[in-house]
């Protein structure tokens, strides 16, 4: 066999170890944070499928290990961000006509039930909130990323972070019916 | 200060550096305004955190994956080959149409000049030499000069 040919195989199946390794590594955060973003299992796949398609047509150039997950929550985040501006008025509208959870407070005792329904209203809550808040409050609460890792990864500073994650919870709050007594 | 509350979601998420936590968790202690917004702050997070991971997480991470190794089992640069030649044919009838455009403007303009009438004021007693068959017989610059 060739060198060059025996070179070129070695340095194909180390890309495929290191694009599975990514992959592997970073496909749950990628995919939890667009769902939390848009709660469309179709569009977290598609967006993070996305994301790992532009990584894999970059690898050379792009940054290792904490600059490549920078970038790829960059990446999910424009995506997301698209898909927000593209369908976001129209999936709202569906929503609000054919999935919103009807609450029917008249059935007590069903915990599980009571639960979920809890569960979905913060989930419609958190698709209330306006990107710029939502986006923090997800890359804190489900990324579990520091302040000052936010801030790097959205180009704003950390107090603009802690701001922004006050604003964020305190709108949640208010959406969920917890006014300030 | 106003400024100061934001304080109080990042001690909710262990955020606040010493020995700012203390004074923080004073001020939680002494003033009920920022107790019940610390209780607030608390109760969000607790039921953001009750949302788990979607069940189609581990079903999505194999359905991509394939969806992917098929990607990559092509060649580099077939996703954009076909956009590529249609490109280049796009480009490449472009610039026929303008080229053609042109030359035929250019043939158009050249048309006109090429038929313009020559009138030729000769002397009375000129002769022109002819044939037999009424066609002008040719003649060199020498023997026209001669003449």
């Amino acid at each position: 066999m060739p060198p060059f040919l025996l070179f070129s195989i070695v340095t194909e199946f180390s890309a495929y170890d290191d694009f599975s390794k990514v992959y592997e590594t970073w496909f749950p955060l990628l995919y939890r944070i667009v769902y939390r973003m848009t709660a469309r299992e179709d569009i977290s796949e598609e967006v993070v499928q996305e994301a790992f398609i532009k990584y894999y047509e970059r690898r050379d150039v792009l940054p290792k290990d904490e600059g490549l997950k920078f970038w790829l929550i960059r990446v999910v985040r424009n995506l997301a961000l698209n898909y927000e501006k593209r369908k976001g008025r129209e999936r709202r509208a569906v929503e609000r006509h054919y999935h919103e959870p009807k609450l029917d407070l008249g059935h007590e005792g069903e915990r599980s039930v009571e639960r979920k329904e809890t569960i979905q209203e913060v989930q419609h809550a958190l698709l209330q909130l306006p990107y710029n808040l939502r986006i923090v409050l997800i890359l804190k609460e489900y990324a579990g990323f520091a302040y000052a890792e936010i801030g790097k990864m959205l180009g704003i500073t950390e107090g603009n972070v802690k701001v922004r994650v006050f604003r964020a919870r305190n709108q949640l709050a208010q959406l969920l019916g917890e006014e300030r007594s | 200060m106003k400024t100061d509350r934001f304080l109080i979601s990042a001690h909710v998420d262990h955020e606040v550096e010493p020995p700012w936590d203390q004074v923080v968790e004073q001020k939680i202690a002494t003033d009920p305004q920022w107790k019940e917004e610390w209780e607030r702050q608390k109760s969000i997070h607790e039921k953001l955190a009750q949302l788990a991971d979607p069940e189609s997480l581990e079903k999505a991470r194999e359905l991509v994956r394939l969806r992917l190794d098929a990607l990559r089992s092509a060649p580099r640069s077939s996703r954009h080959f076909d956009l590529n030649w249609v490109g280049l044919a796009a480009a490449a009838a472009v610039f026929g149409l303008v080229v053609g455009g042109f030359g035929f403007w250019l043939g158009r303009q050249a048309t006109g000049a090429s038929v313009a009438e020559v009138h030729v004021h000769l002397p009375s007693g000129y002769t022109v030499p002819l044939n037999g068959n009424s066609q002008l017989i040719k003649m060199t610059s020498f023997e026209s000069g001669n003449r």
